[in-house]
């Protein structure tokens, strides 16, 4: 289990994170969510070792991260991180010896990633050759290649085609299962929403929100009607407690404060000529992190 | 973690050996030793009008010829010998000769020594010398001083002094040179000839290696850094491990770039002793010496050095002097090591690279004047000064100007900064490898010794 109990870092004055605490179990996903500047980059470096800790304690499996334990943690760097003058073969087998592992052995494992990844003739070209795309996926190779405990992701999908997205989703559901623990940090709310159990929302170093997913949608009261009726938007907009009415083609999505005005825009709208669709659906994480972050920054 | 050290070590070696550049630059390097080792057999060999037999003609109407050939063979031997030259005889009258001269537009010379009808003291003959084309400044005076030689030659003879007379009127005056300082030895002046030479036989390969290792130390952190690689093998090794390893690898880089340039040494002399037979090493040493507006030859340059105690000094300086170098390349290393995680592109390292080109261009024009400005207090303060000692302080101890305890102190003061450089530069460096902040380079130092 890695855990993370009051960890606070100060740059000189300026406080990069403050009193964060988490837990992540084996086998869990978790987000990690934060304007640029919020304090991930920092958190993650704290949890690697890298950066001294000013206050708090972190933990994996109850013993203090330091470099003893650096071959059991992977990560994958938001910007590209490998080296252009070496072929992916050096490549993989530089980042693989450094995380303990044996060049014979991280061949062998290469070869089939590189098959799994449709990528096996690129193993001896270089990679500033790669196309971004390829490079994403050696460096996502480089990151699991030595089976870590802890596996942090950070903006893992950039540069992908949706075919590749498929290939990856695969491999770190894959580790999931094999009870890795994993940070995931991204800006595409709906991969978050598809990994992760729990997450942490963080604002200038500070965690807005955090918890299990469905908790938080749960508690999040605002709820999105999703309608197909030839109803009068002016009339629906004069409900008290609705928020907002957006037309897309046919299909209107009408926001609403809380679930108690959901009957007062239904019996609105069931007094329309044509109904075809009224679903209420829950907010997606996109509207909690806009709305929470939009919030804090108001403050 | 020591595995993975020397993982990093080997591979840093490696990339710097894989790359273009180092093999073209060694293929060069080899090829350039070998030419200068070699310069004067491939000038011979792609020919030239100095290949061309030069004939000496003596046409002699004053019956001085054998004087003359005497004078030239005992005096000018070797002279002649650079030139192609030598004395030689002909059949051909005078005026025939000359039109054989102008019409294969040889080189030839004719030396046509002309009676005069009234002999005197002063003037017993004249002489014409007699080419083509121009002839060699050199040459053309060593012709004129032995001319000038058989005349005063045969003064003397008409004077009616004897030849052991004649023989002591020629000997040199004993000339003793006498200090009043016993400390002193009077073969020291005579080295002020030589310090030239040492200068740049000693820190030109000294100079050029530092500044290798800069290029190539600096160029790797800042290529590991600005592709953000830097991130990923500091979550797998600590930045001191990373930091030592650079530190070795420059160094382990920097001696097979010496055992190299020794190979190329190596080969271009026996290819030189294949093909002239010996080493002979006289042309180069003299070349190197005229560069330098010092008229010396290369037996007198070797005399020197064998004659003073300067051959003493090497062997015992040479230990110190290898202590000196390994301690200013590991300086060196430290230093532009530091420097280069503080940047973020290679505009930022080319900026700070600065700084050590000026003191190794310190470290150069105060080794090439310490010959110059003997006794120098000011030259002897800046041999302590650790970045320039390592190239100044060897050249000052062979020229004599500075003793092993100066040799010592700037060893310790070598240490000292190394020390130090190690302490606080590892703080600066930890900070600074993952600093991808685009303020002030020297802010972000003061910064990281701060934190």
């Amino acid at each position: 289990m890695l855990k993370l109990e009051h960890v606070t870092k100060y740059y000189e004055d300026f406080r990069a994170v403050n009193d964060l605490s988490f837990e992540i179990h084996e086998g869990e996903i978790f987000g990690l969510l934060g304007v640029n500047g919020a304090g991930k980059t920092t958190t993650f470096r704290m949890i690697m070792g890298l950066l001294d800790i000013t206050e708090g304690e972190i933990t994996l499996d109850g013993k203090k991260i330091d470099y003893g334990m650096s071959d059991k943690i992977g990560f994958l760097t938001e910007e590209r991180s490998l080296l252009p003058s070496k072929t992916v073969l050096e490549q993989v087998i530089y980042y693989g010896v450094l995380k303990g592992m044996k060049p014979k052995e991280i061949e062998e494992k290469l070869d089939k990633y590189l098959k799994e990844f449709g990528i096996e003739d690129y193993k001896n070209k270089k990679i500033k050759e790669l196309s971004k795309g390829n490079q994403q996926k050696i460096q996502f190779i480089t990151s699991i290649i030595h089976e870590p405990k802890l596996l942090i992701l950070d903006e893992p999908f950039s540069g992908l085609d949706p075919i590749n997205v498929e290939i990856f989703k695969k491999e770190i559901l894959r580790l999931k299962k094999n009870n890795t623990i994993i940070i995931f940090s991204s800006h595409m709310m709906d991969h978050i929403e598809y990994f992760c159990d729990s997450l942490v929302i963080l604002v200038k170093g500070e965690a807005i929100l955090q918890g299990k997913l469905t908790k938080i949608k749960e508690d999040y009261k605002r709820k999105n009607i999703k309608v197909i009726a030839d109803l009068d938007k002016e009339e629906i907009e004069k409900i008290d407690g609705v928020v907002s009415v957006d037309k897309n083609k046919e299909e209107y999505t009408i926001k609403v404060h809380d679930n108690d005005v959901v009957p007062l825009v239904f019996k609105k709208i069931s007094k329309c000529k044509r109904v075809e669709k009224f679903v209420v659906e829950a907010p997606t994480l996109n509207e909690i992190f806009i709305s929470k972050v939009g919030e804090s920054y108001e403050k | 973690m020591k595995n993975k050290f020397n993982f990093l070590t080997k591979e840093s070696i490696k990339s710097k050996i894989n790359t273009k550049a180092f093999k073209i630059i060694n293929i060069f390097l080899c090829l350039l030793l070998i030419i200068l080792i070699n310069i004067d057999g491939i000038i011979k060999l792609f020919g030239g009008d100095f290949n061309e037999l030069v004939n000496i003609y003596i046409y002699d109407e004053a019956n001085v010829k054998d004087k003359l050939i005497g004078v030239m063979n005992e005096n000018s031997f070797n002279l002649l010998d650079s030139y192609n030259a030598k004395i030689s005889e002909t059949d051909k009258n005078l005026e025939d000769l000359k039109k054989e001269i102008v019409e294969e537009e040889s080189s030839d010379i004719i030396i046509h020594i002309i009676p005069n009808e009234e002999v005197s003291i002063e003037n017993i003959f004249s002489a014409e010398v007699i080419s083509y084309e121009y002839i060699d400044n050199l040459l053309l005076q060593e012709i004129n001083s032995s001319i000038n030689q058989v005349k005063t030659q045969m003064a003397l003879d008409m004077s009616n002094i004897s030849d052991e007379l004649l023989q002591s009127i020629n000997k040199s005056v004993n000339i003793e040179r006498v200090l009043l300082n016993e400390d002193l030895d009077p073969n020291d002046e005579l080295m002020k000839l030589v310090g030239a030479i040492i200068t740049i036989i000693f820190v030109m390969p000294i100079f050029m290696l530092i500044i290798t290792i800069v290029q190539m130390i600096g160029a790797e952190i800042n290529e590991e850094k600005t592709s953000k690689g830097m991130e990923i093998i500091i979550s797998s090794v600590s930045p001191q491990t990373h930091f030592l390893s650079k530190l070795v690898s420059s160094n382990l880089f920097a001696l097979l770039q010496t055992g190299l340039l020794i190979i190329y040494g190596l080969i271009g002399s026996i290819i030189r002793i294949f093909t002239n037979g010996s080493m002979n090493i006289g042309n180069i040493l003299s070349g190197i010496a005229s560069s330098e507006n010092v008229n010396i030859s290369a037996t007198e340059i070797l005399n020197l050095i064998s004659q003073s105690d300067m051959l003493a000094r090497l062997k015992m300086g040479i230990p110190f002097f290898i202590v000196l170098i390994i301690l200013t390349f590991i300086v060196y290393t430290l230093f532009i090591g530091i420097l280069a995680s503080i940047t973020t592109s290679m505009e930022d390292f080319n900026q700070i690279q600065t700084p050590v080109m000026i003191f190794l261009m310190a470290g150069y024009f105060l080794a090439i004047y310490s010959s110059m400005f003997q006794g120098s207090l000011f030259l002897r303060i800046m041999s302590y000064i650790p970045f320039i000692s390592g190239i100044l302080s060897p050249v000052m101890y062979a020229l004599g100007e500075i003793a092993i305890s100066d040799l010592f102190i700037s060893i310790g003061l070598l240490i000292g900064t190394v020390f130090l450089l190690y302490k606080y530069g590892l703080k600066v460096y930890k900070v600074g490898i993952l600093n991808y902040s685009s303020s002030n380079l020297w802010k972000k130092i003061f910064r990281a010794l701060k934190n």
